[in-house]
């Protein structure tokens, strides 16, 4: 192993293999580790206190959303949604290809009973990828926002500000920085995206 | 015997034991086969000593001894029916199939089965060397046939296939007029690889995907270009800004700062138009690549028609031994390309059709000799290309089918009234070989036997895409003609606008695309037509059978694509046509269930997903919708308000044969019930949830949705749940009946209830008179 703090350039008569390796195996700077050992350390005291968990915060309209982030997969500007006879309705709203890969994509306004903000266009909407139940989705919304980590203490039941009829979805509501977020219950939110399928 | 178990090069040694066993083993097997037809061809057997030899080598190095002793008797035997020394008789290749047998199956044990497999086996093995040797040394002349043979010792004496056709004198090697199959296959076929046919998807994913995302990259060879042409601007520019300064006097400092700007912007444009080239050499070399990963992985899907079929030539000749027949049997197209799960779909169907013609459709040697036939009777199979699909045909020179006995026989077995079968054509009647329970009496006869399990078969060929139908040779035998689909993966299709979407018409599924001036089409009783080719064909809109909303306007021209579906032709009117194109099917999100009108997924070339649109239901879709849906709404509020108090009862008939749905649907017409067809459980539920009956009427085997889970989700609906079901199936045990009971039908009849009241009474007693308002 060497010992080289200065960065490593390659130096003209190396080999890239070993210019890699050197990069590799150099010495982590002082006081690297000591700070990535506090850094895990209060996390975990986090963690213990509340049992944190950390969620993706979406818009819908005007409401707010959160994501566990267990649930997210990734997040993809808006393609071509193609119809599919006989089963395309409010909620389902066809086929998307994702990297090639065909998802199925439903509108998580429909699905929540809220109204498509109609001066936003796809392009500036988003698809969340999310998985659960071993099944995959992707879900249109119209920003992802951040992803953050909450204490549940701060939690608080969800009836004040959530619509109505998105209330079945969630199971309480968080602070964000941007406001009150409700947060998804991911198991009732698979069975509706799977109930808009019939 | 079993190396020491803390050897671990004895180990792995095993295992190249057991790939070796397998190679040589088929080698054998196939050789052996082939010899039995040509048994004093020197060429077919010195590949086969070779194997014997190597296996020998083989069991030694891993200890063994049983298996060395094994092979070397067969080796033994082998060559000296190479020099000439003896010629293998039909017992004699017994024996050594089943010495190969013995080799294979060790050849698949798992490690610490091997001492239980020799304990058990010790017998059989010594016993095969002890009559290899016999034989070899002369010792076991095979006087009486079978006699050596530790297997079909109840064959009759087994001659040689050849013009003699006195079997008596089999003894005698008669020189055979061609060989059974062609000279074996001196390529081995190459080792294939498993993988996991999601992982396999997900290849078919991303490498359809670097095809689109490689031909975007020869898009920024165009956004290079106007990069170049901006700094070229730019350098236009500064000559004439410096134009202008020389004009108007004003003094430049020298040396002349434009001259160096304008340096700076050729050599800017010199750079960028040289690393365009270099970009777009790159580009292409990406499309190239991509293009031809695409191609590869799709077509690692084919695989030669042999890989599928190796186990038959040794299954038949089993077979024919054990039933004292002869048989020369024929492989054509062994090389033909055919899709691996299409090949794996193939095997059970196949087997099925040879091991029938052998059992049931060939005569023994005397009877073949009594009707002035070839002793030996002909088999054969053969796999070609024709019109973009695949055809497999299994015909035999062999006693064939009797129509007028297959006549009475549908008769009798209660399948069809008398006065209906009167009028069936050949081909028709064909068809009800492969109906299921066309055989199910314990007695096989001539002519039910043939049809033994060829629902099966149906079924089974219709899942992998394809159809099967029977004719009888021209000449006497039977042959049976599969058509399949080439690959299930990549199809052609024409793609076309429907309410403002595309959707991918399969070729093959299509009659013609044509346009028509919108003041062709007539209008008689909201329905719209117009005339091609001297026909009067109907229109639709194909955005109403999809029900998709068209944002459409009335146009002048309207683009029609003609479908057909068994009689009837529609043209359903679409957007516009968008072009062609192949694509690479992919099955529908599970999670969708069975989609009406969509068969499959694709992506485009721009890589979207595009839905892939099934035109036999979209016809059916359309028929529904002539007949009975949209129109039916319209004339629906008609009749209630005009015939009000009297209403029909509904009932829905499913059935895939179109035999049976026809009589019911004729049965309870003329009763007065106002009655409906579907051709499977899919279609039936994809009715059900879209119009309202008074009564189902199913059959049990069908494919997509079988009767038994159609009567399943109609009894999970809330809606449906009170609907009466009754089945009506060939089935009769009480084991079937209660199938049908336990899964919620009311009532289960068997098909021969036809010809009496029993069916109509059960109707009758379950939904009461046809009327509504008649019921006592």
């Amino acid at each position: 192993m060497t010992h080289d703090d200065a960065a490593p350039a390659r130096r003209d008569d190396e080999r890239p293999d070993d210019a890699a390796a050197r990069l590799l195996n150099r010495a982590p700077p002082e006081a690297y580790l000591e700070a990535w050992t506090h850094t895990l350390r209060d996390r975990l005291e986090d963690d213990e206190r509340g049992s944190r968990f950390s969620a993706g915060v979406v818009r819908l309209g005007e409401e707010l959303f959160a994501v566990p982030t267990e649930n997210v997969v990734e997040v993809h500007p808006i393609g071509t949604i193609r119809s599919v006879p006989g089963r395309t309705g409010d909620v389902f709203r066809g086929l998307v290809s994702l990297r090639g890969e065909i998802h199925l994509c439903a509108s998580l306004h429909a699905l929540f009973g809220l109204e498509e903000a109609p001066e936003l266009s796809d392009d500036e909407r988003r698809l969340l990828v999310v998985r659960g139940e071993g099944e995959r989705w992707a879900l249109i919304v119209d920003a992802v926002l951040d992803f953050e980590r909450f204490d549940p203490d701060a939690m608080r039941t969800s009836q004040v500000t959530v619509a109505k009829s998105a209330v079945h979805f969630t199971d309480g509501v968080v602070q964000t920085p941007e406001g009150p977020a409700a947060r998804i219950d991911p198991q009732r939110l698979f069975e509706g995206l799977a109930r808009s399928l019939t | 015997m079993t190396p020491p178990p803390d050897d671990l090069s004895g180990f792995s040694m095993l295992d190249l034991f057991k790939a070796e066993v397998e190679t040589h083993a088929s080698t054998l097997e196939q050789g052996l086969v082939d010899l039995e037809s040509a048994p004093t061809d020197v060429g077919i057997i010195e590949p086969l000593m070779r194997a014997a030899h190597s296996l020998k080598g083989a069991a030694r190095i891993v200890g063994l001894t049983d298996l060395v002793g094994l092979a070397h008797a067969m080796e033994d035997l082998l060559v000296k029916a190479q020099e000439g020394g003896l010629v293998l008789q039909p017992g004699a290749i017994d024996l050594l199939l089943a010495g190969t047998d013995i080799l294979r199956k060790t050849g698949t044990l798992n490690d610490g089965e091997t001492d239980a497999f020799f304990a058990e086996h010790k017998d059989a093995i010594e016993s095969t060397i002890q009559h290899l040797r016999m034989v070899e040394s002369g010792e076991l002349v095979e006087e009486d046939g079978g006699a050596a043979a530790p297997v079909a010792s109840e064959a009759p004496p087994a001659p040689e296939p050849g013009p003699d056709p006195d079997p008596e004198q089999g003894a005698e090697p008669a020189p055979p007029s061609e060989p059974a199959v062609p000279a074996p296959a001196t390529r081995t076929p190459a080792s294939a690889v498993r993988i996991d046919p999601e992982i396999f998807t997900r290849m078919l994913s991303y490498a359809g995907e670097s095809v689109v995302q490689a031909r975007r990259l020869a898009e920024h060879t165009d956004t290079l270009d106007d990069l170049r042409r901006a700094v070229e601007r730019i350098d236009t520019r500064l000559a004439g800004v410096r134009e202008k300064f020389r004009r108007d006097g004003i003094e430049l400092p020298d040396p002349d700062p434009f001259d160096q700007l304008r340096r700076d912007a050729e050599e800017t444009m010199a750079q960028i138009a040289a690393r365009t080239a270099t970009f777009d050499e790159a580009s292409r070399h990406a499309a190239d690549l991509a293009g031809r990963m695409y191609r590869q992985v799709l077509t690692s899907r084919m695989r030669p028609f042999r890989e599928g079929i190796a186990h038959f030539p040794r299954m038949v000749r089993d077979l024919a031994r054990e039933l004292g027949k002869m048989v020369r049997f024929e492989i054509e197209g062994r090389d033909v390309p055919v899709d691996r799960d299409i090949l794996e779909r193939l095997d059970a169907p196949l087997g099925h059709m040879l091991r029938n013609a052998v059992d049931h459709g060939l005569e023994t040697p005397n009877e073949r000799d009594l009707n002035g036939k070839h002793a030996t009777g002909g088999l054969r199979l053969e796999a070609r290309h024709h019109a973009g699909m695949l055809e497999i045909r299994v015909e035999d020179d062999g006693r064939g089918i009797e129509v007028e006995s297959l006549r009475e026989r549908v008769v009798e077995r209660g399948m069809i009234a008398p006065d209906i079968a009167r009028d069936l054509s050949e081909s028709e009647l064909m068809e009800f070989l492969f109906l299921p329970g066309f055989s199910t009496r314990k007695e096989v006869t001539e002519v039910s036997g043939r049809g033994v399990g060829l629902d099966v078969v149906h079924t089974m060929v219709r899942e992998a895409g394809g159809t099967v139908r029977a004719e009888r040779r021209p000449s006497g035998g039977l042959r049976f003609i599969l058509v399949l689909p080439i690959t299930r993966s990549v199809i052609r299709v024409a793609v076309l606008q429907i309410a403002g979407e595309p959707f991918a018409f399969p070729l093959t599924q299509i009659e013609s695309l044509v346009r028509v001036e919108a003041d062709q089409v007539r209008s008689i009783e909201n329905r719209q037509s117009f005339e091609l080719d001297g026909c009067e064909i109907g229109l639709v809109p194909a955005a109403d059978v999809l029900g998709l909303k068209s944002r459409r306007k009335p146009t002048d021209v309207l683009y029609v694509v003609i479908v057909r579906g068994g009689d009837s032709e529609y043209g359903l009117a679409i957007d516009g046509y968008l072009g062609e194109q192949s694509l690479v099917v992919r099955s529908l999100d599970r999670r969708l269930g069975d989609v009406a009108n969509v068969s499959a997924v694709a992506l485009d070339a721009e890589g979207e997903p595009l839905v892939i649109v099934d035109v036999q239901d979209l016809v059916r879709s359309v028929d529904t919708l002539l007949h009975e849906g949209r129109l039916r709404t319209i004339r629906a509020t008609s009749r209630m308000a005009a015939d009000g108090r009297r209403k029909r009862k509904r009932v829905l008939v499913v059935d895939d044969s179109i035999t049976v749905r026809e009589v019911e649907r004729k049965l309870l017409a003329s009763r007065g019930y106002d009655v409906d067809t579907c051709v499977d459980g899919a279609d039936a539920w994809n009715t059900l949830r879209a119009q309202d009956y008074d009564l189902v009427l199913s059959d049990v085997d069908m494919p997509r949705m079988n009767g038994i889970e159609l009567v399943r989700r109609i009894r999970d609906d809330a809606r449906l749940r009170a609907m009466p079901v009754m089945i009506v199936s060939y089935k009769e045990s009480e084991e079937d009946r209660m199938r049908g009971l336990e899964a919620g039908a009311n009532a289960y009849l068997t098909k021969s209830s036809f010809h009496d009241e029993t069916l109509v009474k059960e109707v009758v007693d379950l939904i009461g008179e046809p009327m509504v308002g008649d019921d006592a």
